[in-house]
C-alpha cells in the first residue's frame, strides 16, 4: 500500500472515533472529516485533512518519510473551531498512527495557525489547525 | 611560572567572517524557498474567483519578496497578494481548498539550510 493511502487510512480512522466525530455536523454515525476538501454545502463544523509535503529521506537503506499533515476544523464560531483543534491535538500529538505496510515512528504538532474566511452572504468560518509530522518507514 | 599566551588571531577571524557568511546562508536558503514556492503558486484562474474569464495574472507569483530584518540574519519570505493564505490554507467561505506552495518550499529546504549552516559555523 502507498504510504499515502496507509497514512490517510490510518488518519481517517483515528479523526473518526466518537472524541472527535460527536463535535462535527455528522456526528458518531458519519463523522465530517474529509480530505483535501469538504464537499460544497458542507454543514459545520467539520474537519479537513491534507498533506502539504513529503519528503523522501534516501539515505537509508529502507523507505524514511517524513510527512507534513495538516489537519483543521471549520466552524462559525472560533470556540467551536477551537475545540476541533484541541480534539485533533489529543488524538493526534505524539500518538503514533497504526498503518498497513509502514511504521509511524513518531507524530507531532508542529504549527498551529488560525484563520477566517467570510462568503459572500456575510457568514464567517473560522478555521483553526495545525501541522503536524509525520515520520514513518517501511515495516 | 609559565606564560600563557592566548592568540585571538583566529577567533578574531572567525567573528569577523561567519556574521556576513550567516547571511548568506540565510539569503540562499531564503531564495531559494521565495522560487520554489513561485514555481508551484496557484495559477487557477477558476478560484477565486470562480469565472473562468478571468485570466491568469501571475499576481500571487509576482507578488512576492524577500525582506531582510536589520544586517540580514533575519529574513522574511514574504507573498503580499491579498488570497495568498488563503491558497496556503484554503477558505471554507467559498470552499476553496488548501494549496499549500510556501509549506512545501520550505520544508524541500530546510535541511540544506541547516547543512550550509553548519559548515559556516565549523
Amino acid at each position: 500500500m502507498s504510504s499515502q493511502l496507509a497514512l490517510g487510512s490510518a488518519l481517517y480512522s483515528r479523526l473518526c472515533g466518537t472524541a472527535l466525530g460527536t463535535l462535527t455536523a455528522g456526528g458518531t454515525a458519519s463523522p465530517s472529516v474529509f480530505f483535501e476538501q469538504a464537499p460544497d454545502n458542507q454543514s459545520t463544523p467539520y474537519v479537513v485533512f491534507l498533506y502539504p509535503s513529503e519528503l523522501d529521506n534516501n539515505q537509508q537503506s529502507r523507505r524514511l518519510k517524513d510527512v507534513v499533515v495538516r489537519v483543521y476544523g471549520v466552524a462559525n464560531s472560533p470556540a467551536v473551531a477551537g475545540s476541533l483543534d484541541s480534539a485533533i491535538d489529543t488524538l493526534l500529538h505524539r500518538k503514533a498512527l497504526t498503518m498497513t505496510g509502514w511504521t509511524n515512528l513518531q507524530l507531532i504538532r508542529e504549527n498551529g495557525y488560525q484563520l477566517v474566511s467570510t462568503s459572500e452572504s456575510g457568514i464567517r468560518y473560522y478555521t483553526s489547525g495545525a501541522d503536524y509530522r509525520a515520520e514513518i518507514t517501511t515495516t | 611560572m609559565t606564560d600563557i599566551i592566548l592568540d585571538t588571531a583566529k577567533l578574531d577571524e572567525i567573528i569577523a567572517n561567519t556574521p556576513g557568511r550567516v547571511v548568506d546562508v540565510v539569503t540562499a536558503c531564503c531564495m531559494r524557498v521565495l522560487g520554489d514556492a513561485r514555481m508551484i503558486a496557484p495559477r487557477d484562474p477558476a478560484r477565486p474567483p470562480k469565472d473562468p474569464s478571468r485570466q491568469v495574472t501571475g499576481a500571487l507569483k509576482a507578488n512576492s519578496d524577500v525582506v531582510k530584518d536589520g544586517i540580514g540574519l533575519t529574513q522574511r519570505v514574504e507573498f503580499y497578494q491579498e488570497y495568498a493564505p488563503y491558497q496556503e490554507l484554503g477558505a471554507p467561505a467559498i470552499n476553496l481548498p488548501a494549496r499549500p506552495f510556501l509549506t512545501p518550499s520550505v520544508e524541500k529546504h530546510g535541511e540544506t539550510f541547516v547543512n550550509d549552516l553548519k559548515k559556516v559555523i565549523e
